[in-house]
């Protein structure tokens, strides 16, 4: 799951310009959009397998250009999963059983994301070359050396796709100081697992420091990324 | 987190029904004024806002809502916009839907995690306060306050119980290791007015 969030997140924020199909006239009227430094907005996850459906209510920091942090939240507020992804390195902690797991992003087992960095890396590279028609199809070789796909309209990225079958699409875009910001975000992957990303009460540009992107791991048994399990 | 989920719940509806002549207690008294008082409680109802501090975030999320519970196993809080959520707990059934028009998300708990369980264990008579926790009490005009703090190093660090001297819980303070800090303040506490299953549900 964590790996669908981490993606989904990334995208929003990278792709923070781009419009979407339901867009807003206050955001397609825009003419100059601002890019995203800093986010911080609760959020509500959901993921949905062919065996499972989990949901939950969190907050989200991301700091461009490579810190990103999502702490889910119980219904009485308290920690269930805090993660932290700076740069190629990963931190995930669960406070309730006392345990965190830590590597880089690479080294996440196969049911946990080897394949999510491979796709990673594919959704931040979601800029349009130049040259790219305002609306319509696009396809070109991705950073992993897949066919990618890529829907446009007024000129930004509405959706991705790769041959495999992984799709990003972004939905109900508002403007945010003159950020266009993707509400609402859905991921499918080729196994048919679907994550959808609400944001709620977001703030953009306000200042976040890096301190906010330090996890504390005194009293937690920490182990490797290679130890993590399904929670 | 399904335990801590549980510990939480359990405090947190004891503390709702305790009695009204609130005194200044020792930890055992404390406890156990707390059990004789959910004897006598067979439902309620309260507002509640939800103040949620995080050390990483200046701002302050704050959610409003409303809970219900009747004995012996259902449990149910409904969050207003912009935060919804409504979460159902039936004994170890627990189902809950986020957002507006958010998927029902259903998990069993093992059944020694259950809320009948867990009130059928509360409900046996406090002899002695129970190892791994360390309990305050002390009253200050019409409030009293009980402290718990955890030893075990977990991820509690401190739960905080305001009462009034009506018997009913006004605040209920939750403090992670972490420095974040969750406070929930009831309102409009009705008790035994005779709650039924359609009052438990997520449609």
């Amino acid at each position: 799951m964590l790996r669908f969030f981490m993606i989904i997140t990334v995208a929003a924020l990278l792709s923070a310009c781009a419009t979407g199909r339901e867009l807003s006239k206050s955001c397609s009227a825009l003419t100059s959009k601002a890019a995203v430094k800093t986010l911080s907005s609760t959020v509500t996850v959901s993921l949905r397998t062919a065996d499972r459906h989990i949901s939950g209510r969190g907050v989200m920091l991301y700091r461009r250009p490579d810190h990103l942090r999502l702490i889910i939240l119980s219904p009485f507020g308290t920690t269930v999963m805090d993660t932290l992804v700076a740069g190629e390195n990963i931190t995930i902690v669960y406070p309730a059983t006392g345990v965190a797991y830590q590597g880089r992003i690479k080294d996440l087992p196969a049911k946990a994301g080897q394949r999510g960095f491979a796709m990673l890396r594919w959704v931040l590279d979601s800029e349009p070359q130049s040259g790219s028609p305002a609306d319509g199809v696009i396809g070109r070789t991705s950073v992993n050396g897949s066919l990618e796909r890529i829907t446009l309209r007024d000129g930004l990225v509405v959706e991705k796709s790769l041959k495999s079958g992984e799709l990003v699409s972004y939905r109900k875009y508002e403007n945010l100081s003159n950020i266009c910001l993707p509400m609402e975000l859905q991921m499918e992957t080729a196994d048919g697992d679907r994550v959808k990303l609400n944001l709620e009460d977001p703030e953009a540009n306000t200042e976040l420091e890096l301190t906010a992107f330090t996890i504390r791991l005194q009293g937690l048994r920490l182990f490797p990324l290679s130890e993590l399990k399904a929670q | 987190m399904k335990l801590l989920f549980n510990i939480l719940f359990v405090l947190f509806i004891t503390a709702l029904a305790l009695p009204s002549d609130a005194r200044s207690l020792t930890p055992v008294e404390g406890l156990e004024a707390l059990r004789k008082s959910f004897a006598g409680m067979n439902d309620f109802t309260a507002d509640l806002v939800q103040e949620k501090r995080l050390s990483v975030m200046k701002k302050k999320l704050v959610m409003q809502g409303k809970i219900r519970f009747r004995k012996p196993d259902l449990f149910f809080m409904e969050l207003f916009p912009p935060y919804n959520a409504r979460v159902l707990l039936k004994d170890t059934v627990l189902q809950q839907r986020m957002g507006q028009n958010g998927d029902l998300q259903r998990i069993v708990l093992p059944s020694e995690q259950g809320l009948s369980h867990w009130f059928s264990t509360v409900a046996r008579p406090v002899t002695k306060v129970p190892d791994g926790i360390e309990i305050r009490a002390e009253q200050a005009g019409q409030q009293t306050t009980v402290l718990i703090r955890p030893n075990s190093g977990g991820q509690l660090k401190e739960l905080m119980v305001s009462l009034h001297n009506d018997g009913t819980v006004r605040k209920l303070i939750l403090l992670e290791r972490t420095g974040d800090r969750t406070e929930m303040n009831f309102h409009k506490i009705k008790k035994n007015v005779g709650l039924t299953e359609a009052d438990f549900s997520l449609e």
